[in-house]
């Protein structure tokens, strides 16, 4: 039984898995990074020019962290789910590699 | 040689827990649900056409009463929605989701029922968000849908 195969197969299956999520996540934080830069100067301005006041200001702060919270959640799940695609992939491979011994 | 000595309680143990797991399988996140899916985007359709038709009222013609209907039955919408999150197994963080897009629709409706109005300004901002929160949760269904891909 060649453990140092196995384990290298195990890896190389589990990074197969993910090869897309991985980008996909990180464009996705940035986005969310972007999107929110975008948000708070618009607020600014409009504070600024007198579009609105104090008190819509602060409501709308609180509301930007709840959009952020939900996209950043949307992060949360994918991560999840591409952890939950390596490991499966590296136990599969294992499982195989072990019968194939057996 | 050594080296191979000291991976073996890795590998038992990860052997162990292949056996352990029934199915042979981890689950992180809930299985994915098409319908779910679909719900979030129809959803999402309706608040944006609540905004168009909003904004293409004058905005001394915004009362709350016109806008009435359409507060009530997408907020039902959004009300199912999280109930549809919270049953299905290993799924908090869509539950949460849901739940912050719902309390953003609360939110609204209430500010407008107490002002009678809505303006430029806050609700070409809100359209913006909802569209934000919606595509956040459409990533997420999309996230489990790719698990069940891979385990097909």
């Amino acid at each position: 039984m060649d453990i140092e195969a196995i384990l290298k197969q195990m890896v190389a299956a589990a990074n197969d898995a993910v090869e897309g999520d991985v980008g996909e996540i990180t464009d996705y934080a940035k986005q969310i990074v972007e999107q929110q830069k975008q948000s708070l100067e618009e607020l600014a301005k409009a504070r600024i020019s007198g579009e609105i006041d104090d008190d819509v200001f602060e409501q709308e702060v609180e509301r930007e962290k709840q959009v952020v919270k939900a996209q950043l959640l949307a992060v949360q799940i994918m991560t999840e789910a591409a952890a939950q695609k390596a490991v499966n992939a590296a136990i599969d491979t294992f499982k195989n590699a072990v019968k194939t011994i057996i | 040689m050594l080296q191979q000595f000291r991976l073996i309680p890795f590998v038992l143990g990860l052997l162990m827990l292949a056996l352990s797991v029934p199915g042979c399988t981890v689950r992180y996140v809930a299985d994915y649900d098409a319908e779910v899916k679909a719900e979030i985007l129809r959803i999402a359709k309706e608040v944006d056409l609540f905004w168009g038709r909003l904004l293409d009222t004058h905005s001394d013609e915004r009362q709350y009463t016109k806008f009435q209907a359409d507060y009530n039955r997408i907020e039902s919408d959004l009300r199912n929605l999280v109930m549809r999150n919270e049953i299905r197994p290993l799924n908090e963080l869509s539950t949460e989701q849901s739940q912050i897009a719902l309390d953003l629709w609360i939110g609204d409706k209430s500010s407008h029922k107490e002002n009678d109005t809505i303006s430029d300004f806050i609700a070409r901002r809100h359209r913006q968000q909802y569209v934000r929160v919606f595509v956040a949760m459409a990533k997420g269904e999309i996230a489990k849908e790719s698990t069940q891909e891979n385990n097909n």
